[in-house]
């Protein structure tokens, strides 16, 4: 229901966005909206899991390691994947990823990234649609 | 910045839109968008402000809820806003009902002609 009300078109994948500085939050949300995707924002692992738990479909998350709050993006990635493991999961930090980060995320970008390299990754591991 | 495959339409104007429940936010958002605006997301009064200073954003409309965690409610933001933007619109919504009207009238001021939210 949740799904209509916002407008998610089946036909069109949905990336929930987890980035806890605003500006390149809304950098990354606008360039992948800008390729024809739906984009869903969290500020934080928390409100990544409101959105996962409620009917809205997700294809894929891309999230920042490094997050304030009771939980980083490495919690989210556990929680994720023991609970939604059809996702695909792209993950970013300014640090070197650690053993279950090069193991778990289907991508791995380092920080800074470029635009290009986050639209390559994401649209790498989605299936073709039309825009 | 790339320049994405399909740049943003000529849009209605720029609504930040300040809500700290994410559902709640996510909605407003996605049906401003779909009124044809650029909407800006930001989960607190800190957030708004460091959005609203970056003069390329060109916000038009701040709509914030009242009561939000953080150092600012939303009063606090609109004072904010009247010493930093004087001119800026800014639409407080004390409750869901509230953000709801005042969404579909920004929609319908859009010339889009809103669908239920």
């Amino acid at each position: 229901m949740l799904a209509s009300q916002v407008g998610l078109k089946p036909e069109r994948p949905t990336v929930l966005v987890v980035e806890d500085e605003v500006l390149l939050r809304l950098l990354i949300a606008e360039e992948l909206r800008s390729q024809g995707l739906h984009v869903l924002e969290a500020s934080n692992a928390d409100e990544a899991l409101t959105i996962l738990g409620s009917s809205l479909p997700v294809q894929l998350l891309f999230t920042d390691i490094r997050m304030p709050g009771r939980m980083d993006g490495v919690a989210l990635a556990r929680l994720v994947r023991a609970h939604y493991p059809q996702l695909k999961l792209i993950m970013t930090s300014s640090n070197q990823p650690e053993g279950f980060v090069r193991e778990t995320a289907d991508a791995f970008i380092a920080k800074p990234y470029d635009l290009h390299t986050v639209v390559e990754q994401v649209q790498r591991l989605l299936p073709p649609f039309e825009q | 910045m790339t320049a994405g495959k399909h740049p943003t339409p000529a849009s209605a104007g720029t609504v930040l839109v300040v809500e700290d429940e994410v559902l709640l936010r996510l909605v407003i958002s996605e049906y401003l968008r779909d009124c044809g605006y650029r909407v800006v997301e930001a989960t607190n009064a800190d957030e708004a402000i460091v959005v609203l200073q970056q003069p390329q954003l060109a916000v038009d409309v701040i709509f914030s809820d009242i009561e939000m965690p953080g150092s600012m409610d939303g009063f606090g933001l609109s004072q904010w806003a009247r010493s930093h933007r004087p001119g800026l619109d800014v639409i407080l919504t004390g409750s869901v009902p509230r953000a709801v009207n005042a969404a579909a009238d920004l929609c319908e001021s859009s010339g889009t002609v809103p669908k239920p939210l």
